[in-house]
């Protein structure tokens, strides 16, 4: 054996772990010496993470059944290469002490996770906290928190009531003889069976009081305005601004802001449109995650990725992936037909393919299951500015949780999630759009 | 001016290949070295100390790398022995002057296509299924030593096939005219 080959051999069983302490000093002096074995052994490194990552992609791609979806976003997405900003986790935190105030705490069960996709944590009153709640686990009072993007659980009261949490919402939850929900932020879907006389189901937002005795409806909280859609039944909506009071009814939507100049009255709900286009003439509404850029002499303008919390550590730390989210403002972005298609209009830095994946709900405002594309880099052509235009068809998704295996008829979709599958590609998207196929643009 | 949080991801996101293969280089565990990236970048954003330049920052990962890889060692009692520091730090100045690194798993993804079969299954049950070598050769029926050696082959295959493909690649925005 030669001196090359011997180090080389060395080597080889350094990276398999099976090299005594005097082994190790003897490759290290020669390692010390040869930049060319050294430039070897880096390049070695590399393709094994390289490997590791497409080994997680390769199983990311593959479902497992029942809770897949958990398994996609909040394990397997933790073991890629996403960051995990603890700053985030802090921010969280103090959300959850600001928003549960304790005085529902009790030990006893209050609901079950009847479906989750994605990172679902729970906060008890004295603030012990879990993190990666899968289907089945039954908890007390607390704090509920969907904390990646496309994140969605379905939740189960004792009395069979059900509550879906849309992405990225915060809602502290009690049962102590009346259901009472405060949603701090996000979207809840609730289907309400009759609750005791004198007992109605009550959800308070930072705008809104909702009273609810038995039906079907979402609403939609942020800081500064609740949406509320009923689907069946009657729900009792007051502004907390002025005490106003509103009965909202059957297909019937209402708006409770901050400010009492916008009238506060109900009106005839409407599904979102079937098609839904998107360029960035002017900036995204502050609902969705993306660093917007002005057009600039030919260069039109563009929406480029930032960090978005994509899953969860084991440990409940959030890990990030550079994407870009868009999500309707209180309302869904568009409703699915048979035909629609996806249109996409990307560039990145280098060739990389991406994933996009769509939330859906279904038309009375339930979970209707998560779904994903990957697109290829070799799929696409770039043109000569680097753009790249893809238009993909509906039945071209696959699911993410096996328990939702096609979007619903009349399915709405509430979140497009656009990211590139390695590091940081400076992914920028310059139009998406969601429409029959009949009317994309060739 | 610090560096914002959201430079510091970019910075780190752009580096991590070499990162995680710095961390790897001492554990020798796929799974450990992703983990120990993950921690020193939520170290990077909440130890308090601002990062002025992005050199700064690369220069600090690359050390908080190193001596968290090390911990993880002493921590897992595996025995193992990691290079000494001083060759570690040589390697760790070769990748800083490196270009950062593109997207190789795409890359990576082609060239495993066209590997053999035998050859995909070596990498496979070693990479993809974190098997020891020993391991490897028992189930693929090779001695130890052939796989070593095929293993080194692959490498040596792959480097040269992931080079090509990132060179011949199509044009990108970042080479077309303002």
């Amino acid at each position: 054996m030669t001196t090359r080959a011997k180090h080389e051999h060395l080597l080889m069983r350094y990276l398999d772990g099976r090299l005594t302490e005097a082994e190790t000093r003897e490759l290290s002096a020669w390692l010390r010496e040869d930049a060319v074995a050294r430039a070897w052994l880096r390049d070695v490194a590399g393709q094994v993470v390289a490997l590791g990552d497409l080994a997680r992609e390769q199983r990311w791609q593959s479902p497992k059944p029942e809770v897949a979806g958990v398994e996609l976003i909040s394990a397997r997405f933790s073991r890629t290469a996403w960051l995990a900003l603890a700053a985030s986790v802090v921010v969280l935190g103090c959300a959850v002490a600001f928003w549960f105030d304790g005085r529902h705490g009790t030990s006893s069960v209050v609901v079950e996770i009847e479906d989750v996709t994605g990172a679902l944590n729970w906060t008890g009153p004295t603030g012990e906290l879990r993190t990666g709640l899968t289907r089945g686990q039954q908890l007390s009072a607390g704090m509920f928190e969907t904390a990646s993007e496309g994140a969605m659980a379905q939740l189960r009261f004792t009395d069979g009531t059900r509550v879906t949490l849309g992405n990225r919402t915060e809602v502290a939850l009690a049962e102590d003889r009346q259901k009472q929900l405060r949603l701090k932020a996000g979207l809840l879907a609730f289907e309400v069976l009759p609750q005791p006389p004198g007992r109605p189901l009550l959800v308070r937002t930072p705008t809104a009081m909702l009273e609810v005795l038995g039906t079907v409806f979402t609403v939609t909280a942020g800081a500064d305005q609740t949406t509320l859609n009923v689907e069946e039944g009657r729900v009792r909506l007051e502004r907390l601004t002025d005490g106003e009071v509103l009965d909202v009814t059957s297909q019937q939507t209402a708006v409770a802001t901050l400010g009492q100049t916008e009238r506060f009255q109900a009106s005839t709900g409407s599904a979102p449109p079937v098609r839904w286009r998107r360029t960035f003439t002017q900036p995204p509404e502050a609902s969705w995650k993306g660093d917007w850029q002005p057009a600039s002499g030919a260069e039109p303008a563009f929406v480029r990725a930032v960090p978005c919390v994509a899953g969860q550590r084991e440990d409940g730390m959030p890990v990030y992936q550079l994407g870009i989210t868009a999500r309707g403002n209180g309302a869904h972005l568009v409703t699915l037909g048979p035909d629609s298609v996806l249109r996409l209009r990307w560039r990145t830095a280098q060739p990389a393919s991406l994933r996009v994946m769509l939330g859906v709900q279904k038309a009375d405002g339930r979970f209707g299951g998560n779904f994903e594309v990957r697109i290829p880099k070799e799929t696409t052509q770039p043109g000569k500015d680097g753009w790249r235009t893809a238009v993909i068809s509906l039945g071209e998704f696959r699911p993410l949780i096996q328990k939702h295996p096609a979007p619903p008829e009349r399915g709405q979709v509430s979140l497009i999630f656009i990211t590139s599958s390695t590091d940081d590609t400076e992914l920028q998207v310059a139009e998406l759009a969601i429409e029959p196929s009949g009317s994309t643009k060739n | 001016m610090a560096l914002s949080q959201e430079i510091i991801v970019r910075v780190l996101f752009a580096a991590r290949s070499r990162l995680s293969a710095a961390a790897w280089l001492v554990v020798r565990d796929a799974q450990a070295a992703e983990d120990i990236f993950q921690n020193v970048s939520v170290k990077a954003l909440t130890k308090g100390v601002p990062f002025e330049q992005e050199a700064q920052l690369l220069s600090w990962a690359h050390v908080t790398v190193r001596h968290e890889a090390i911990d993880w060692l002493r921590r897992q009692r595996t025995g193992l022995v990691p290079l000494e520091v001083d060759v570690l730090e040589l390697l760790e100045a070769e990748w800083a002057a490196e270009p950062t690194s593109g997207p190789r798993v795409d890359a990576l993804r082609e060239c495993l296509e066209l590997a053999p079969a035998e050859g995909r299954r070596l990498l496979e049950l070693r990479y993809f299924e974190g098997r020891q070598c020993e391991e490897v050769a028992r189930a693929t029926g090779l001695g130890l030593e052939a796989v070593y050696q095929r293993l080194s082959r692959l490498h040596r295959a792959l480097k040269t096939c992931i080079e090509r493909r990132l060179t011949t690649d199509e044009a990108t925005f970042s080479s077309a005219p303002p």
